[in-house]
């Protein structure tokens, strides 16, 4: 198990170097100006949204502590606000480099060919799907993308983009997936 | 040699690499198997049986040039190998045989 994981890990970094670091690189030396801008301006937005979500969730947990049966001392009302906080932190934190990923991935690759299909998304595809069939099945997504939008609305489109990444890298990697269900139903 | 029995989204699949010739690619065989099997073809389901198709040796692919639509991304071309035709023509003579004897009034409306 504990070698499996490793090997997922490890094809992880390997994927995440190659198709992001790189294409960064580019990014910044190409489109660095409007590059720089949408990145600020979401980062910006992220953090303000995290920042929001933190304190309604730090009042919340506040209304919870105040309004529980069992009393709490003071320092475990400090653990679990340094903890909830911890945890926004974090999740703030993978959201802004999982859209700082996707932007540098879709202002590298695309800098002559705009690419209309979410960051996000891409970013997605770029994770899950196998090497071997990830450029041609991006590009098959992106191509029907536009006549998808027309037909049925961005936000369906968009939702439809997704669901077909996540779809294919379950359809494409099922052995792995399997094999990963197995090992852990062994090990419990 | 013994026939390669195959599925039939398999078969399917490797009827439309057949018809599209030098256009099989992702998209135009994702929408003739979804004109021709009026319902929706996913492209993981279609990759992934292209894929079993290639490693069967009945289909073989190369990597067109990147196209400004597909955001700068290449095609994957499919064709059928020579072991490919002879499994898609044993495929054929098998739904022959199996629909032979049938009248023809199956094809009319009760």
């Amino acid at each position: 198990m504990r070698a499996l994981l490793r090997k997922v890990m490890s094809a992880s970094r390997q994927r995440v170097r190659d198709h992001f670091l790189v294409r960064y690189r580019f990014a910044v030396q190409t489109e660095s100006k409007e590059f720089w801008h949408q990145l600020v301006g979401s980062a910006a937005f992220n953090l303000i949204l995290t920042s929001i979500f933190a304190l309604v969730l730090w009042l919340v947990e506040i209304a919870l502590i105040l309004w529980a049966v069992e009393p709490t001392t003071g320092s475990s009302l400090l653990v679990l606000l340094l903890a909830s906080w911890l945890g926004v932190i974090s999740a703030s934190v993978i959201f802004i480099v999982l859209r700082f990923v996707g932007r540098a991935h879709r202002f590298g690759r695309c800098a002559d060919h705009p690419s209309n299909m979410p960051s996000a998304a891409l970013f997605l595809g770029y994770l899950l799907l196998p090497r071997k069939n990830r450029e041609p099945l991006l590009g098959d997504l992106e191509e029907g993308f536009e006549p998808s939008v027309r037909k049925l609305g961005r936000r369906r489109a968009c939702f439809f983009v997704y669901w077909e990444i996540v779809w294919a890298a379950v359809a494409l990697h099922w052995q792995r997936l399997l094999a990963l269900i197995i090992a852990t139903i062994r090990l419990g | 040699m013994s026939e390669m029995v195959l599925g039939p989204f398999e078969e399917s699949v490797l009827a439309a690499v057949f018809r599209l010739r030098d256009e099989a690619y992702g998209v135009p065989i994702m929408r003739d198997l979804e004109e021709r099997l009026k319902r929706r073809v996913t492209v993981g389901a279609l990759y992934g049986t292209l894929e079993r198709l290639e490693s069967k040796g009945l289909l073989k692919s190369r990597l067109g040039e990147p196209t400004p639509q597909r955001g700068g991304r290449s095609k994957k071309f499919y064709t059928l190998t020579a072991s490919g035709v002879r499994t898609l023509q044993a495929a054929w003579k098998r739904t022959r045989r199996r629909w032979s004897g049938v009248p023809a009034q199956i094809h009319k409306p009760a």
